[in-house]
């Protein structure tokens, strides 16, 4: 957990800089939402949190609803 | 709007498509385990069937010429439904990047540092690709020729060196299986490895060819990648024989039984460094055209600043794809080729079909 906060707080200080001499609003919105959601991410992860696989999700919605895929050997 | 201003000259095209093959025909061990002794075949079947995406995706080329994806579906489909379509190719993008990453790890946990995390390796190995994003079309495709001399040099040299354990008794019996088997080997050979050339759209403002040269090199980097892929099949099925399905990785398995007279010997050192070259610039490739898509989307004025953040999604996606190896191996040989399908066959061909239908094309716009 302690290394997912300093690798966040070496990226912002690397991205966030060019981003504010930028002067745009909406790219700062954008780049910000972008790393707070790679930070959740990496969090979960860290603290041992399982989340679901849309892959998963939807290759199951494929095979189970819509019948399609080949037979198992 | 552009927003990278790199240019990717005729024969450097040709190659980056050629490299971008190859670095799929390492991991074959998806549809060997379908159709075992006859993959050969069905991997020229592919290729056949590949074509078809091939022409698919040079005619949406020359019809939308200094546009890519993303700014096609704006204009096709209107920006509503336009950015609907966008966002399921990022999620094909983010996908795919995640998905040879995993495999890039597999790989190096089992075979060359089992101790390591994963994560440690997967960080590093993105941190380099982060550098090579950061630097633009042209620094990613820029190394295609090397790679590609260097793994069809590699590719070749084995080939040679493996005539001593060649027995091809192991191609018999021949098409012997049932036909859905076949079927089945084509679509996963179409879809996986040939059919992921549909990344290549969205780097066509940058690409300086004549229009009506542009399905020859196309056409000549896919026959290069097509021509290695039979060629290692052919190479493992005769090396392997029967038990060539028990192995995740084939190649690495070849490489492995070469041995000529007690002095050349472990040559499967060669499978893991062409695997990790041609896997760096595959990887760089598809993480560059997803931030690519993701700038174009927000409407950003430079893509540099999202590398790092995207980069960090890929890696935690990459953990979060598949419960286990098994059920990634299920998954690809069974479903994994329908789910292509759809963003590499049925959306583009929509995307064509409206487009003719409506009667956009931005030559027209240029005047």
């Amino acid at each position: 957990m302690l290394y997912v906060i300093l690798i966040f707080l070496i990226i912002s200080f690397i991205t966030l800089p060019d981003v504010i001499k930028g002067n745009s609003k909406k790219e700062l919105i954008v780049v910000c939402s972008i790393l707070c959601f790679g930070f959740i991410l990496s969090s979960l992860y860290a603290l041992g949190i399982d989340l679901p696989s849309p892959l998963v999700g939807i290759e199951n919605f494929l095979k189970n609803i819509l019948k399609l895929g080949y037979k198992d050997q | 709007m552009k927003i990278d201003n790199g240019k990717v000259s005729a024969s450097q095209f040709m190659f980056t498509v050629a490299c971008f093959i190859q670095a799929s025909t390492l991991l074959t061990a998806f549809f060997i385990s379908v159709t075992k002794q006859d993959s050969w075949i069905v991997s020229i079947f592919g290729f056949l069937v590949g074509m078809i995406f091939l022409w698919l995706y040079t005619t949406l080329m020359k019809n939308f010429p200094n546009k890519n994806l993303v700014e096609i579906n704006d204009l096709v489909f209107g920006p509503v439904v336009g950015k609907i379509f966008s966002l399921v190719y990022i999620y094909f993008f983010l996908t795919l990047s995640a998905l040879n990453l995993k495999d890039l790890g597999d790989f190096v946990g089992m075979a060359i540092m089992p101790n390591t995390p994963t994560i440690v390796i997967l960080v590093s190995f993105m941190c380099i690709c982060a550098w090579a994003v950061r630097g633009g079309i042209e620094v990613v495709t820029r190394y295609s020729l090397f790679f590609t001399f260097i793994a069809s040099f590699i590719m070749i040299v084995t080939f040679f060196l493996a005539f001593n354990d060649i027995d091809f008794n192991n191609f018999l019996p021949m098409f012997n299986q049932p036909v859905m088997k076949y079927v089945q080997g084509t679509h996963i050979i179409a879809t996986i490895p040939f059919g992921e050339i549909v990344v290549f759209l969205m780097v066509t403002p940058n690409i300086e060819i004549p229009s009506n040269k542009l399905g020859k090199y196309f056409t000549l980097g896919f026959a290069v990648g097509g021509t290695s892929l039979t060629l290692i099949v052919l190479r493992d099925i005769a090396v392997l024989g029967n038990i060539i399905t028990l192995f995740t990785f084939p190649s690495f398995e070849t490489l492995r039984m070469i041995r000529l007279s007690r002095a050349l010997g472990r040559m499967e050192v060669l499978f893991a460094v062409i695997l990790i070259i041609l896997l760096f610039f595959k990887i760089s490739f598809l993480y560059y055209v997803s931030v690519l898509a993701i700038s174009q989307i927000f409407k950003l004025n430079s893509y540099k600043n999202i590398v790092l953040g995207v980069g960090e999604i890929i890696v935690i996606y990459s953990f979060n794809l598949y419960y286990s190896m098994v059920q990634h191996m299920e998954h690809g040989s069974i479903i994994t080729p329908f789910q292509w399908l759809i963003y590499e066959f049925l959306l583009p061909l929509i995307t064509l079909i409206v487009a003719k239908i409506r009667n956009v094309s931005s030559s027209e716009e240029r005047n």
